[in-house]
């Protein structure tokens, strides 16, 4: 399900605390509570800085309480606030995006596999930011692609086939990197 | 050269390691769930003070009931009036009160007779 700017628009405090429902509420707590790993990890690969990132998570849950009820999937729709305050927070804070802000969703690479960790954040690095914009939303923070679709505002076949070239293009940096 | 399918590959990169969120994130939210949730219990608990601040005003008028005639209230504002004007003295206040309790004419009822407690005059200027 598609959702109209308006509905994900800030603001109307006071209408949205009276409109919105206490099952809503308890749903989004139920949700950030399940999901707060994946909604941390989609903010800082926007971001690519944690504190940040902690505000947009924060910023969007507030908005999300403050605004109207809405129906549909509820964890595409706090998926996209997320996401679209993280968008907000980088826009407003110049965080740049480029060179590992791309992935500072991911921990350094360390133990045994150090080297091959490090081989693939190499690989993710050479990504482009919508195939792996992608990657991020199916594979870490665990949406569908269906969800992904929802979250991103693009078409479902869309979001699928950038995740596919995604994993070829990976794929062919790994091999030439073990060459 | 290593070939892999979708499935291994989507393996390794799930093993990454994710940069987890700092607890601070909890409790932020937690703050903000709950500066938003202070505002109804706010309002509801000014409501109930006001609310019980009236029931005991009600409360409180309602004990004066049964209202006394309307002649002896004219009567025992006509005492107060008179006694205010007279020498005060501690020792005989009760008195006054037992005094006016009693007096079969005015047919004082306790209502009337708490509007003059606490005055403290001679009982000798009542009668």
């Amino acid at each position: 399900m598609a959702y109209s700017a308006a509905q994900i628009r800030p603001g109307r405090a006071l209408m949205g605390w009276m409109t919105s429902e206490p099952d809503d509420h308890d749903r989004y707590r139920a949700i950030y509570e399940h999901h707060r790993q994946g909604l941390f990890t989609l903010a800082l690969a926007i971001t690519g800085c944690a504190a940040v990132a902690e505000d947009a998570v924060q910023e969007a849950f507030v908005r999300l309480w403050q605004g109207p009820p809405v129906a549909g999937d509820h964890v595409a729709y706090v998926h996209r606030a997320v996401r679209n305050a993280a968008l907000d927070q980088r826009r407003r804070r110049a965080v740049r995006q480029g060179g590992d802000a791309g992935l500072a969703f991911l921990a350094a690479p360390a133990g045994a596999d150090r080297e091959a960790e490090h081989d693939l954040h190499e690989a993710m690095r050479a990504l482009p930011a919508e195939q792996l914009e992608a990657v991020v939303l199916h594979l870490y923070v665990g949406l569908t692609f269906a969800q992904a679709a929802e979250v991103l505002g693009e078409p479902l076949a869309t979001v699928a086939s950038r995740y596919r070239r995604a994993l070829d293009r990976l794929r062919s940096l790994l091999a030439v990197r073990t060459e | 050269m290593i070939t892999m399918d979708d499935a291994d590959l989507e393996r390794r990169l799930r093993a990454l390691r994710l940069v987890p969120p700092a607890a601070t994130l909890d409790v932020c939210l937690a703050r903000a769930w709950w500066r938003r949730r202070a505002v109804p219990p706010a309002v509801a608990a000014s409501i109930a003070v006001l609310g019980g601040v009236m029931a005991w005003g009600l409360a409180t008028t309602s004990r004066v009931a049964p209202q006394p005639p309307a002649e002896a209230i004219v009567h025992a504002r006509t005492i107060q009036h008179e006694v205010e004007v007279r020498p005060f003295s501690d020792a005989v206040r009760s008195e006054v009160h037992t005094t006016m309790v009693r007096d079969p004419q005015l047919g004082l009822t306790t209502t009337i007779t708490q509007q003059v407690v606490g005055v403290r005059f001679d009982p000798a200027t009542v009668h």
